[in-house]
């Protein structure tokens, strides 16, 4: 709408021309017609291209391994992974709280930047929303996957039972059981609920080509949307509180898988700065992760005029901001480690960088093991490897911000390693410090997970429209009486 | 490291686990309600109710007492028998593996000869075939024989007409020599280690295979513990620090093979300061300390020292021995010891002989000649009833091939090396099913009676009634009037009954030594004195150039015979906490000049042969020396033993002392480096505790300057009250615990123990590797200080039941919660096994079941059936032995009464040789757990600390400093580090 | 009939998952021998203890001994205790003992094996433990197995109190189980709770309220939890897991 407010309609040109000075929307296609948006929205869903297939083809690979994988763990019992004492959690709550991370980016562009009025985020909520929705799919698994007995996992469930036993609410890991719930219903709610208006499109179009099944499918998620003036209020107005309800969600979430570490008394988990810290780096990887997916897409679908430079450029610059807050993080942890006094948060922070003090071993080997492999690549991912988008022309070269984005996710990948592999590997108690390698097995599954992740994303970018149509022509300019020229 | 399949098999690759624990769920067939045809009427008895039988421990030569509990006719616990004088309840941890002899699913099943399989008849009748005509050319090769069995077996040599030789590897015939030429007395004293002011040990390992290890520990314990401001100091004079040594106040780095030159010093010293021995000058003027000095490589100012010390702790006590200190003049040595002692004063004080011995010992010169006969061709049937010389003796001595020259009966309850190359192998029955006695001392006769019947899965017989049997076959006059072994016995004991001058009927009699586990009377004790005779020995340092080879012998293996028991295998050495292998100690500052790495694979060579093993980095050991523990490097004793490790003997040249004893100390080896690193499973950590006194220590100075603990005095501030202070918790029971450091000798009995109660699996080598092992209940071990100034401590480390615990609040279905008398509960059946509680353990005491384990038959029998056995994804730990709280419980209940103090012993507290460990009921202030806790009265605490106190997590378990002699260095710069 | 198919699956569904869901069926198990309670303890009198002779002693309450069987029905066709006639059902009993083999009986009430159940303190507890009103107003012909009179039967104790757990056996030709819930946790705790102060101590130690300001109200709470009895034994914890579950 600020598209329509702040530039002119040309009827020379047929279009409105687009004043540099006056601000600019960022999504060039605010300036297309409806028809225009219409059709190009509705050419992604188009037959997919053969090398679509062959993408697909690659991701379901990898989820086979990851299935695969978890067949055996279940066979042969938890012990085929490498977690062991004292190490009792290892790849697969990385990944829980990796996926949950990615999570919050979508529900950050959808409903935060909703609510303060961000208009780059027209164009790519939809696709962010998608993954969250996705992402916390693929981090539900892990909590599951990773207990002794999967099948009495349901336990965790506050339900009256005959057996008159309680959960406990204590335990952080109960309030795990909330928080991922809520959220992931809440952020499905929200997506269906902005799907409507679109979903009511595609229903439109697959009955006037004709195609019953696509229409049978499409119908009841567009809920008998009509499009009147009366919808249209409450659509909105409802949109609106679930925008309203998803933000709180964006920061608590995080914080309380955080409090899964900072409410233990593990040296490197018990420290109050976890709740921040998590959130933050969960947007940053979120987002990155959202570059990572849509500057491909853009390139594939050709939608330049839709995923511009500037959105690129907007969601760099969160990007550099909460690597900022992560990068301040990091050294208030050691600071206070230092600061703290207490030997065993001490030598936790030594012991992460540098490995075992020399003078502990007996005759002075110098181990360096994974935990210090992974402290410096999240170094260098997630604080050395953005510095460079604080140039402007560096945020405008997708080929360097997509780079960029994809080692951003391998640092946040480390970096919950870091938090959940590195602590426990050196306790209070000298003699049971422990090492921790993955197996093949964990290794599997979380290749899996990603193809999972992949694998529902490519689904859904062919078969539901990857942005907003119906906000993408809000933003345009409106159709007028005597229409532009044919073009 | 192979995987042989069968280990495999043993602790199996669970390819069923999850599936099975699925399965169950949906379980619908009816279980079978399998009735007795006829229940017993002879005896009390009712299914799971447990009963306590009395019989004798044959692990080694000590003969302790055993009280086994049986539950449904299996004996599935072993403990010692509390009214045995020599063990007084306390077992150590072979003692408690000796059920994985019964259990073992390597006992030998049915008679076989080489051509296979044979039925009893058969058997029998191919025995006593090739006994016939064969008199004079028949040898019996067993055990040292004590009791009624020395009789028998006479008894049965004359029938059959054969001879016996004695074999025991780390026999104290050396010892038992030099006792007869010094004092006339072919004997081993009784050492009165508590009379002693002071001990001077030259390097035996006395707390760990050297004569009775449970009863040494006891009575050294009672001499060393700190009591009243004082402790009475234990100087270690050797090459090597084993397990005992690490005791010690002071550790004298001497060269090996000098112990007897040093003490021959000490000796000179002491008599010059104490007078007294005037015929021993002259002798002793060859062996000033200076002379000694420069051989032993110490300073001989130290001797001064320590010999000054000596006369000012008078009696004290001077012992040696054992395999570190056997140099070709192992007798000069054990002679100069027994100088000392008499210079010093100690005969008849502290080193007591009794008037007779009843103890066969063993001498190596025996075997010897026995191969000399064998290759000679005399000797045409060679009987070897449970001993493994084919294993234990060097190879150099050539005892295999010699025995291929005769017929080889073996007589075997378990696999071996000697069996497996037997002509004939006919299966004996444990100790645990089968009639005995032993009479380890003057007035002590301990019987052993079957506690159960023969475990089912083996055709097994009695040894004694095997021989009985053959021996009437072969001459109808022989056992004339006796049935069976146990009549014999009776008979024996017959004599007894009127030696002790006791005048009731025998079969009371019977019954109330069956009841008591044996006879006990006091020893008898005779005077002796020095004899003059001991001036025609001069001890000499052996003439080893390089590298000195020290045969350690093995705390858990013993002389290897432990090695096919899993607890054994998997609880890890206490020193160098490895498992499961055997490995070669060498000292940094040498291994630095070699260039060898810590868990470098070295190559080891002697003349006699050359092994590869992984070298650990180990102050302990001397430095022209290195060192390696026997026990292991099987190749027949079955799945558990074959191919962990090396059979360190295979180095040694066969050489014997004046005594006929085999000369451990008497070659050099090569060492070579290669790059590899060694698969060598430890399970510690760290080494060092960085500071952070989990195992803290004070010295005697400290404690009597009246110094008070740093720990216990943090006062917090509560988010909620003390569960003491909430209604319902802890009325009237508290349980808790102290451990007193100072008393520990770190013999793992109690963590075996721990295995045997507690259903816990054993994993092998390959899981531990990856922290996977399941004990309850570990010793940790931390070194402090650099250099000849090491020291060991040991901190037994279980589940601290916390007051204010980390692992309960995390658990999200309330699996593990804090019970109403204190104890920190583990519902395995309730746990989803997310894992939080053993990360959030301060003290890492939880384990979790990573797989579901095997207990491959027969082990499965030997299950405590009085409480749950895991299975996959449940966490599990210490509870303080709850089915015994809970059966102790009921007893008292029936008696509408409380428990009382000591009326409940948790099994490492009851099977601990020291004492060290106590458990009662804190919320009784009168128990012994609490006066020794001292919680009430924080500030006048001395020694008693819980491990990290700043948590907050309030443990139920108290320690009690280890105290010191000296101030250890190398502490306060880790603290910086940390 | 397809339009009913979503109703009838949903049905067979709900079924299945009664079914499964239940701690074992109420049907009847084979049994080797057609073993009668009712013929031998209705119409003969005979105790259950004197069968079933561990339960006051052991954990297990020991079923009979062939001997115990053959003690009546002896294999010598003189003075045995049978039918005119002779029967089936004890040949097979005789047969059994000439082959010395015990009867595999199939078990009937089973109890998970995480579950330490110990007959002997059931019978040998006393019942004044038990809340003043439990087992008031139990109406036998009504419901006889319902909570009042499980706890009345068990308050009468002797055989009654057998039965209080495993139904009326007095009555049966053969054993089947008669609650369906036998076993379940839940049907344990209903009897627990029943106990003396027992919801008390659950109340104080298990909830914050216990908690909070505990020590003023430790006397009061003590006294309702009835930690003590009247010769100073302190009376044990029925809420607590460990008292069933180690």
């Amino acid at each position: 709408m600020h598209a329509a407010a702040l530039n002119q309609y040309d009827p020379e040109a047929g279009r409105v021309v687009i004043d540099e000075h006056l601000g600019h929307p960022g999504i060039e296609a605010t300036t297309l017609d409806y028809g225009q948006i219409n059709d190009d929205m509705l050419a992604m869903l188009e037959k997919p291209h053969p090398s679509y297939f062959l993408l697909l083809l690659g991701f379901l690979t990898a989820l086979g391994l990851g299935v695969l994988s978890l067949a055996i763990q279940v066979d042969v019992g938890i012990g085929y992974s490498g977690i062991s004492h004292p190490i009792m959690w290892g790849f697969y709550i990385t990944n829980f709280v990796f996926w949950v991370g990615i999570g919050h980016a979508g529900t950050l562009i959808s409903a935060v930047f909703y609510l303060t009025r961000a208009p780059w985020r027209t164009a790519i909520y939809r696709a962010a929303e998608a993954m969250t929705v996705f992402a916390v799919m693929t981090a539900g698994l892990f909590p599951l996957l990773h207990t002794g007995r999967p099948w009495l996992a349901y336990w965790l469930i506050p339900y009256p039972n005959e057996r008159l036993l309680w959960v406990n609410f204590k335990s952080p890991l109960l309030w795990d059981v909330f928080a991922v719930s809520t959220y992931m219903t809440v952020s499905i709610m929200f997506f269906m609920l902005g799907l409507i208006p679109d979903m009511a499109i595609l229903r439109d179009e697959a009955m006037r080509r004709g195609q019953k099944l696509k229409a049978l499918i499409y119908a009841p998620m567009a809920l008998a949307w009509r499009g009147t003036n009366h919808q249209w209020v409450h659509y909105m107005r409802g949109y609106l509180i679930f925008a309203a309800l998803a933000t709180p969600l964006v920061f608590s979430v995080h914080s309380i898988v955080s409090w899964d570490f900072a409410m233990s008394s593990v040296p490197g988990w018990h420290t109050t700065i976890f709740a921040p810290y998590f959130v933050a780096g969960a947007i940053f990887s979120g987002l990155a992760m959202v570059m990572t997916v849509l500057i491909p897409v853009r390139v594939v679908f050709g939608l330049e005029q839709y995923i511009s430079t500037h959105v690129v450029n907007s969601v760099c610059k969160v990007i550099i901001f909460t690597s900022v807050v992560v990068g301040y993080a990091y050294a208030t942890e050691f600071f206070i480690a230092w600061y703290s006094g207490s030997p065993y948060e001490r030598a936790i922070f030594y012991f992460r960088p540098f490995g075992e003090m020399t003078s502990w071993t007996l005759t002075g080997d110098h181990k360096i093991t994974f935990p210090q492999i992974a402290f410096w690549l999240m170094v260098f991912c997630n604080v050395i490897a953005p510095i460079p988008l604080w140039r402007n022309k560096v945020r405008h070269n997708l080929v360097a911000v997509w780079i960029i984005c994809g080692l951003i996710n391998v640092g946040m990948w480390f970096e919950r390693f870091n938090i959940v592999g590195s602590s426990l590997q050196h306790e209070y108690i000298p003699a049971s410090w422990g090492e921790y390698w993955p197996t093949i097995v964990e290794v599997g599954i979380t290749i899996g997970s990603f193809g999972f992740f992949f694998t529902l994303f490519s689904l859904f970018a062919k078969n539901l429209p990857p942005m907003a149509i119906m906000e993408l022509k809000e933003a345009a300019n409106p159709p007028l009486k005597n229409p532009p020229k044919e073009h | 490291m192979k995987k042989g399949l069968s280990r495999r098999n043993l602790f199996k690759y669970m390819g069923v686990a999850g599936t099975t624990a699925v399965a169950a769920g949906c379980e619908q067939k009816p279980e079978k309600l399998i009735p007795l045809l006829v229940p017993p009427t002879n005896f009390e008895y009712s299914p799971s109710n447990a009963y306590q039988y009395m019989t004798t421990c044959r692990e080694c030569e000590a003969a302790c007492g055993m009280m086994v509990t049986v539950r449904e006719n299996r004996a599935q616990k072993a403990e010692g028998n509390p009214l045995h004088p020599l063990n007084q309840g306390a077992l150590c941890a072979r003692g408690q593996a000796s059920l994985q002899s019964l259990y073992n699913p390597d006992r030998v099943a049915t008679p076989s000869g080489k051509s296979g399989g044979l039925s009893w008849e058969e058997g029998l009748k191919e025995f006593t075939n090739r006994l016939s005509g064969s008199e004079g050319q028949i040898v019996y090769l067993g055990r040292p024989a004590s009791g009624t069995d020395q009789s028998f077996l006479e008894e049965w040599l004359q029938a059959v007409g054969g001879r016996k030789v004695a074999f025991d590897l780390l026999s104290p015939s050396a010892a038992v020599a030099a006792n007869q030429l010094a004092f006339d007395s072919a004997s081993l004293p009784e050492l009165k280690f508590e009379r002693a002011q002071m001990l001077v040990n030259f390097s035996s390992d006395f707390m760990e295979t050297w004569g009775n290890q449970v009863e040494n520990a006891r009575r050294f314990t009672e001499m060393h513990a700190y009591a009243e401001g004082t402790r009475r100091p234990y100087v270690h004079v050797g090459p090597h620090l084993s397990l005992t040594g690490t005791k010690s106040d002071r550790w004298m780095v001497i060269k090996p093979g000098t112990e007897g030159l040093v003490a021959l010093a000490l000796a000179h010293e002491v008599r010059n300061k104490k007078g007294g021995f005037d015929w021993l000058e002259s002798y002793l003027a060859a062996y000033t300390p200076d002379q000694v000095a420069s051989a032993a490589g110490v300073d001989a100012e130290k001797i001064r020292e320590l010999a000054e010390e000596m006369v000012q702790h008078s009696p004290s006590l001077a012992i040696g021995g054992g395999p570190i200190a056997a140099s070709e003049s192992a007798m000069e040595t054990q002679v100069a010891i027994n100088i000392l002692n008499a210079v010093a004063g100690n005969l008849n004080e502290t080193v007591v002989f009794s008037e007779a011995s009843h103890q066969e010992v063993a001498s190596h010169q025996e075997v010897v000649e026995l191969v000399a006969d064998l290759n000679a061709g005399k000797v045409r049937v060679l009987v070897v009833d449970d001993v493994n010389p084919v294993y234990a003796l060097p190879p150099e001595l050539g005892f295999a091939e010699a025995m291929s020259k005769a017929y080889v009966v073996s007589l075997a309850s378990l696999k071996s090396e000697t069996s497996h190359l037997a002509n004939l192998v006919l299966p004996a029955l444990t100790p645990y099913e089968t009639w005995g006695d032993a009479n380890p001392r003057d007035g002590v006769w301990s019987l052993q009676q079957p506690v159960m019947a023969p475990v089912d899965m083996f055709d097994a017989r009695a040894r004694e009634d095997i021989l009985m049997t053959v021996a009437k076959s072969l001459r109808r006059t022989a056992f004339e009037g006796v049935e069976n072994y146990r009549d014999y016995l009776q008979q024996a004991w017959q004599a007894i009954q009127t030696q002790v001058g006791n005048t009731q009927l025998f079969e009371n009699f019977w019954i109330q030594a069956l009841e008591t586990g044996g006879i006990f009377r006091a020893s008898g004790s005779t005077n002796v004195e020095l004899s003059r005779r001991v001036t025609q020995v001069s001890p000499s340092a052996p003439s080893l150039d390089g590298l000195a080879l020290l045969v350690s012998p093995s705390l858990l293996l013993g002389d290897g015979s432990g090695a096919n028991k899993p607890w054994l295998q998997e609880s890890p050495n206490p020193v160098s906490q490895i498992v499961w292998d055997s490995w070669v100690e060498i000292h940094p500052e040498t291994a630095e000049k070699l260039g060898i790495q810590d868990r470098d694979v070295v190559e080891i060579t002697t003349p006699q042969g050359s092994l590869t093993a992984t070298a650990i980095h180990f102050y302990g050991v001397h430095r022209d020396a290195i060192s390696i523990p026997i026990g292991q490097g099987h190749e027949h004793s079955g799945m558990t033993a074959d191919g962990f490790g090396v059979n360190v003997m295979k180095l040694l040249p066969a050489k014997l002392d004046a005594s006929g004893t085999l000369a451990f100390l008497s070659t050099s080896v090569e060492v070579k480096g290669t790059n590899a690193k060694g698969y060598t499973v430890n399970v510690d950590g760290g080494p060092r505790q960085a500071g952070r006194d989990i195992a803290a220590a004070t010295t005697v100075a400290a404690l009597t300057s009246g110094e008070k603990a740093k720990h216990g005095h943090k006062r917090t501030t509560e988010t909620y009250p003390d569960r003491a202070e909430t209604a319902g918790y802890y009325k009237p029971y508290r349980w808790g615990m102290t451990i007193d450091l100072d008393r520990c000798n770190g013999c793992s009995a109690c963590v075996v123990a721990c295995y045997a109660e507690n259903n816990i699996p054993v994993v092998g080598k390959e899981r531990v590797a990856i922290g996977r092992e399941m004990s309850w209940l570990r010793l940790e071990r931390y070194f402090e200080g650099y250099g000849d100034d090491i020291e060991v401590r040991i901190v037994p480390m279980l589940c601290q039941q916390c007051g204010n615990a980390g692992c309960e609040p995390v658990c999200p279905v309330y699996a593990t919660y804090h019970n109403p008398e204190g104890l920190n509960a583990m519902i395995y059946n309730r746990c989803v096994g997310t894992r939080y509680c053993s990360n959030n353990c301060a003290y890492k005491v939880r384990r979790f079941n990573w797989f579901s384990y095997d207990f491959p038959a027969p082990l499965h029998q030997q299950l405590n059936t009085s409480m749950t056995t895991r299975d996959v994804g449940v966490m599990e730990k210490c509870n303080f032995c709850v089915p015994r709280l809970t059966a102790a419980k009921h007893q008292a209940k029936a008696l509408g009464r409380d428990l009382r103090d000591g009326e409940v012993l948790t099994a490492c507290q009851q099977t601990c040789p020291t004492q060290a460990i106590t458990f009662g009921n804190l919320a009784d202030p009168n128990s012994k757990v609490s006066q020794l806790a001292m919680r009430e009265d924080m500030d006048h605490r001395e020694r008693q600390y819980e491990v990290l106190p700043e948590l907050n997590y309030k443990p139920a378990v108290t320690y009690l400093k280890k105290v010191n002699t000296r101030e250890v260095g190398g502490h306060t710069d880790e603290a910086n580090h940390a | 009939m397809l339009r009913h198919f979503p109703k009838a699956l949903l049905g067979a569904v709900l079924l299945g998952v009664a079914l499964f869901g239940s701690s074992g069926s109420l049907f009847a198990k084979e049994q080797p021998i057609a073993f009668s309670h009712q013929l031998h303890v209705s119409q003969n009198g005979i105790a259950c203890q004197y069968c079933h002779l561990y339960a006051r002693r052991s954990y297990s309450s020991g079923v009979p001994p062939v001997s115990t069987c053959i003690g009546c029905h002896g294999p010598n066709e003189m003075k045995v205790v049978q039918p005119a006639g002779g029967s089936p059902e004890l040949d097979k009993l005789r047969d059994y003992w000439a082959k010395g083999e015990p009867i595999p009986w199939a078990k009937v009430h089973d109890i998970p094996d995480f579950v330490r159940f110990p007959h002997k303190e059931h019978i040998n507890v006393d019942s004044s433990r038990f809340v003043d009103e439990a087992g008031r107003g139990c109406d036998m012909d009504a419901n006889p197995r319902s909570l009042e009179c499980k706890l009345a039967q068990f308050r009468a104790g002797g055989d009654q109190r057998c039965q209080a757990c495993h139904g009326n056996v007095t009555q049966m030709q053969v054993v089947v189980k008669v609650d369906q819930n036998f076993g379940g946790m839940g049907w344990c705790m209903e009897c627990h709770l029943q106990v003396k102060g027992a919801v008390e101590r659950k109340r104080a130690m298990n909830t914050l309220a216990g908690w909070f300001n505990a020590k003023e109200n430790d006397a009061k709470r003590e006294a309702a939890m009835h930690l003590v009895d009247d010769n100073g034994y302190h009376t044990p914890n029925m809420n607590d897991c460990f008292t069933c579950h180690y």
